[in-house]
């Protein structure tokens, strides 16, 4: 998430804050004190008692891989307290105090998951841990350094001087000649960031919550576009200091500081590197080019290949799944939550002169896309380097990983409106944004090591919210006919095929590839029961050898004429749906030399958006405009949408002709400890 | 002895010594005299406030907001009183660098005179925050090295029920009916009158038939809150099939493998909890009773004036 969400945030209460918060007012996380393990208690690699629960057919765990908590700049200087430590005790069911505060230190709202996460992830901007540090102390920052001269006579210059100085690589005076005093300054966060992911983690036999170490690497382009990652350590072994974008002002340097450091440093240390928001990256998110201007090498390829195996999908600030242009697109699904802007500069030339903001472009980095650009790669080096599984994440700038419902949404902060009370009245965000999604992960059990392995090998998928229970697998005709039926699904499956995240292997002779796609709808929380499924679709994308693309949309489960639809006055939902979904399909149109991907795409049926659920607890009728109240003009805007439907998207499975693949996946997959992916030297 | 007394060096230096204590003592009564905010101080402090929560303060937040302000003040002239200011590197460095700033030539201890000169430094958020730090860390040293009671802990693991809570668990297998194929239930019941469970005689349940040790969150997340609850509360023998039980999909036969039952960790295991939890409210108390008996040592008339 950008730090330029501070530009639309007003320093708040800066003299009460400090004071209250202290260094007693940050609460530790419960840490689960009857854990007794020794050194000899080594399960999967790690020093941890052995799951009670685990499935050697893997089970879903849903989480929240993109939480930002006080250390981020553009939480803290909106006025979020919430500490590495409240954010993983909210993750597991605890309450939190959300801003606004009191004088006298007491949140106005309160907030608490109705369901807790299986695992989550804290994932601060490791730019500004220094800085924070520096000028805070113990909890806050940035009206700080001598540019808080300007920032007392013009905050909002002084944090667009401030932030523009980070995201073009560079210190800030206060951080000494070589920035040495910023770098020194962000040991403690990230060493507090490091002990609230132990603390987090239940190494009991229940195996009940699973932490991670993890940063936000917060780079830009040239021009300022997006190229945001997000760095996440299998264990405990990580960098004595994040790499961030000051240090390593390229997404290359990052790997390779990243291989320097981490994977080849000796440590045991292993590392994911996820990008998001490649929505706002202008195309510059998955480049083409090395540093240099030159085409990736071979090498290159390899090495990304390698680091970056998953990409989020969808988030707080909108889908980044594919393309939408209301004239040419024939997948109009593509419109979901699709932002109105290429970059987040152009987000805010947009709000002053709105006809030169720039719209999203076809090649501005959407995923759909960018997997074609891997096959093409793949063609070109025999690697692919945008071999990409797919999670969603809320990306909270309030430090509640997890709130990813449309009801009761109140605004996750990044980059929106500045996170107010529920009494203010208005919409809590920007109208564009949304609560964001969930990252499901199919693992043998919640543990680090068994998530991790997980992620590497992509058997994960996103949701845009719902916990939608979603099985794809992919193989030849071997998988039977009537797999949708059997009770032994899932072993017909790994058995037959490969899962979400794996490569084709398919013998010479072999025909078409059969698909089969399993989805279950959330079962709802209390209280509330779930949403239907209305039908489930497989994309696939392929380039075949003279290079042109295609795309193809296919329902292969479901509804595709459904009726289902939901009242915008009442948001009472009609019509029916399923509670489970099976499909199997075999590519009619399969071209044994073209490469290609196949992902699964799960829908629900359509329920009010988070800002139409609001709109109308306002009364707002767009017919009457007396009951248009201030704040609430956006519910009539035309750039509104009302209704949402939710979903769900599988990693994809790959098809090269070449059969000589860069990466080697189990077919059997389970029960083979060679299951995860490596990169062939 | 009478020439001694005649001394000009000996007048001078009573002289000097009597302006040193005279202007000492000034100095320190000017120090701990509060400066109430401006009335653009207190804008700003509204406008801040508007800003985030959508409205103005009431009368009430306002005059908090200006205590905390003051309070804020109030500590850090106490601090700089302390000379707390003098040897933190994090300070030394925040004024050098206010030093450069303000275009203050000299060596280090030069600058930092002249920006203490200046009156900045009290001025400066990090300093300020870093000054109060300082002293908040002090007051929890002066806590480092006392302990808690048995009673004291005793007295939190009563009142606080919730810590350390174990929920019930439960290890079962079911047979499923979908709802959405006809006779769901008349199915379930038949297969259960015939005690012919099977998973193969059911139909497909994609988070599969068999589950370890889950508890009621986790349950009620694969199959729905009423599911959940007729399960947790289910008398049935350890064994039995019973059912069937309705979920969010369809219905279900169950038998339960195990049940653990809820249950709250000992005394002993929460212990290095409750002397945390113990610790962290001495500290604030601490810290709350040192700052009021501040506010004694200083004049409030603003507190009194809002």
């Amino acid at each position: 998430m950008p730090i330029f969400a501070s530009l639309e945030v007003a320093a708040f209460m800066r003299v009460g804050l400090f004071l209250v918060v202290g260094v007693f007012g940050a609460a530790q996380a419960e840490v689960p004190s009857s854990v007794k393990i020794s050194d000899s208690d080594l399960n999967r690699g790690e020093v941890r008692q052995p799951c009670l629960n685990s499935d050697p057919q893997r089970q879903v765990f849903f989480g929240d891989t993109h939480v930002h908590t006080k250390y981020s700049l553009d939480a803290g200087t909106q006025g979020t307290r919430t500490s590495p430590a409240d954010a993983y005790r909210f993750a597991r069911g605890a309450e939190i105090g959300v801003q606004p505060w009191t004088a006298d230190g007491k949140a106005l709202r309160r907030l608490r998951l109705d369901r807790p996460l299986d695992f989550a992830v804290v994932t601060d901007h490791a730019e500004l841990f220094g800085e924070v540090e520096i000028c805070q102390v113990p909890s806050f920052e940035a009206y700080s350094s001598w540019q808080c001269k300007i920032y007392r006579e013009a905050p909002r210059l002084a944090f667009f001087l401030f932030n523009t100085q980070s995201s073009r690589g560079k210190r800030l005076g206060m951080c000494g000649e070589n920035g040495d005093l910023c770098r020194d300054a962000g040991l403690r966060p990230w060493q507090e960031i490091q002990q609230a992911a132990e603390d987090a983690y239940d190494r009991s036999e229940n195996c009940e919550f699973t932490s991670f170490v993890a940063y936000e690497w917060t780079g830009a382009s040239a021009n300022l576009a997006n190229l945001h990652r997000n760095i996440l350590f299998k264990n405990k072994q990580v960098p004595v200091l994040p790499l961030s974008f000051v240090d390593t002002p390229s997404a290359p340097l990052l790997w390779d500081a990243l291989d320097r450091e981490c994977v080849n440093a000796g440590t045991g240390c292993e590392v994911l590197v996820i990008p998001h928001n490649s929505n706002l990256s202008d195309g510059y998110m998955f480049s083409l080019a090395r540093d240099d201007g030159k085409p990736i090498t071979v090498a290159d390829a390899k090495q990304r290949a390698r680091l970056e195996r998953l990409v989020e999908v969808m988030q707080h600030k909108g889908s980044s799944e594919c393309y939408y242009d209301p004239f040419n697109s024939a997948d109009e699904l593509c419109a979901f939550e699709q932002l109105p802007y290429s970059s987040f500069s152009d987000k805010f030339i947009g709000k002053i002169l709105p006809f030169v903001s720039k719209a999203p472009q076809p090649n501005g980095g959407f995923i759909r896309e960018v997997l074609r650009d891997g096959l093409e790669q793949e063609q070109r080096l025999g690697v692919n380097p945008f071999k990409l599984g797919f999670i969603a994440s809320s990306d909270t700038h309030i430090g509640a990983p997890g709130a990813v419902a449309e009801k009761g949404f109140l605004g996750h902060g990044g980059a929106g409106v500045p996170v107010g009370d529920t009494v203010p009245e208005g919409l809590p965000d920007d109208l564009e944004f949304n609560p964001g999604g969930l990252a499901a992960v199919w693992a043998e059990e919640n543990s680090r090591s068994s998530l991790f392995e997980a992620m590497q090998r992509r058997e994960t998928y996103g949701t845009s919210g719902p916990r939608i229970s979603l099985r794809f697998f992919g193989g030849d005709a071997s998988l039977p006919e009537d797999i949708c039926e059997r009770s032994d699904y899932v072993a017909q499956g790994y058995d037959h095929g490969v899962a979400m995240g794996g490569d084709l292997l398919l013998d010479e002779s072999a025909e078409a590839p059969v698909f089969t796609v399993f989805a279950k709808m959330d079962a709802g929380r209390t209280g509330r029961s779930g949403t239907p499924l209305q039908r489930i679709q497989i994309i696939k994308g392929s380039v075949n050898k003279e290079g042109q693309r295609d795309e193809v949309v296919i329902d292969i489960a479901g509804d595709t004429d459904s009726s289902a639809g939901v009242d915008l006055q009442s948001c009472e939902t009609q019509g029916s749906g399923h509670a489970q979904l099976c499909g199997r399909w075999q590519d009619p149109q399969f071209d044994p030399t073209e490469n290609a991907y196949y992902y699964a795409r799960v829908l629900e049926n359509p329920t009010c958006r988070w800002s139409q659920q609001i709109c109308i607890a306002a009364k707002v009728d767009c017919k009457n405009p007396d009951t248009i109240k201030p704040g609430y003009e956006q519910c009539c805007s035309a750039a509104h949408r009302p209704v949402i439907q939710e979903r769900a998207w599988s990693s994809p499975i790959w098809y090269s002709p070449s059969g000589d693949l860069s990466e080697v996946v189990s077919k059997a997959g389970v029960n083979n400890e060679n299951v995860t992916a490596e990169v062939q030297p | 002895m009478r020439q001694l007394i005649r001394s000009r060096l000996l007048h001078f230096t009573i002289v000097g010594f009597v302006l040193y204590v005279v202007n000492g003592h000034f100095e320190r009564q000017n120090q701990r005299v509060l400066t109430c905010l401006t009335p653009s101080q207190r804008a700003v402090l509204t406008a801040d406030w508007a800003q985030v929560v959508g409205r103005a303060p009431t009368a009430n937040e306002l005059s908090q907001l200006v205590n905390v302000a003051l309070d804020e003040q109030m500590l850090v002239s106490e601090a700089m009183l302390q000379g707390l200011h003098k040897s933190d590197q994090v300070i030394i460095q925040r004024l050098l660098r206010d030093a450069d700033f303000l275009g203050i030539k000299g060596d280090s201890q030069d600058k930092i005179d002249a920006v203490l000169a200046t009156g900045v430094a009290a001025g400066d958020e990090v300093v300020r925050r870093r000054l109060i730090q300082l002293m908040q860390h002090a007051s929890a040293l002066n806590l480092s090295g006392l302990a808690p009671s048995k009673d004291e802990l005793d007295t939190i693991y009563s009142q606080r029920p919730d810590l350390g809570v174990v929920p019930l668990r439960l290890s079962f297998e079911h047979v499923f009916f979908d709802s959405s194929h006809s006779n769901a239930r008349a199915r379930a019941e038949q297969i259960l009158r015939e005690n012919t469970q099977d998973s193969v005689r059911g139909d497909v349940f994609l988070d599969g038939n068999h589950f370890s040790n889950l508890n009621r969150v986790a349950i009620t997340s694969k199959f729905g809150e009423d599911f959940s609850l007729a399960l947790a509360s289910s008398a049935k023998p350890i064994g039995s099939w019973f059912g069937p039980l309705q979920s969010a999909y369809g219905f279900h036969l169950v038998r339960i493998k195990n049940r653990n039952e809820a249950y709250r960790l000992s005394f002993d295991e929460l212990a290095p909890e409750l002397e945390e939890i113990w610790r962290r409210e001495r500290q604030a108390q601490a810290w709350n009773a040192y700052v009021e008996e501040l506010r004694d040592n200083y004049k409030a008339d603003c507190h009194a004036a809002i």
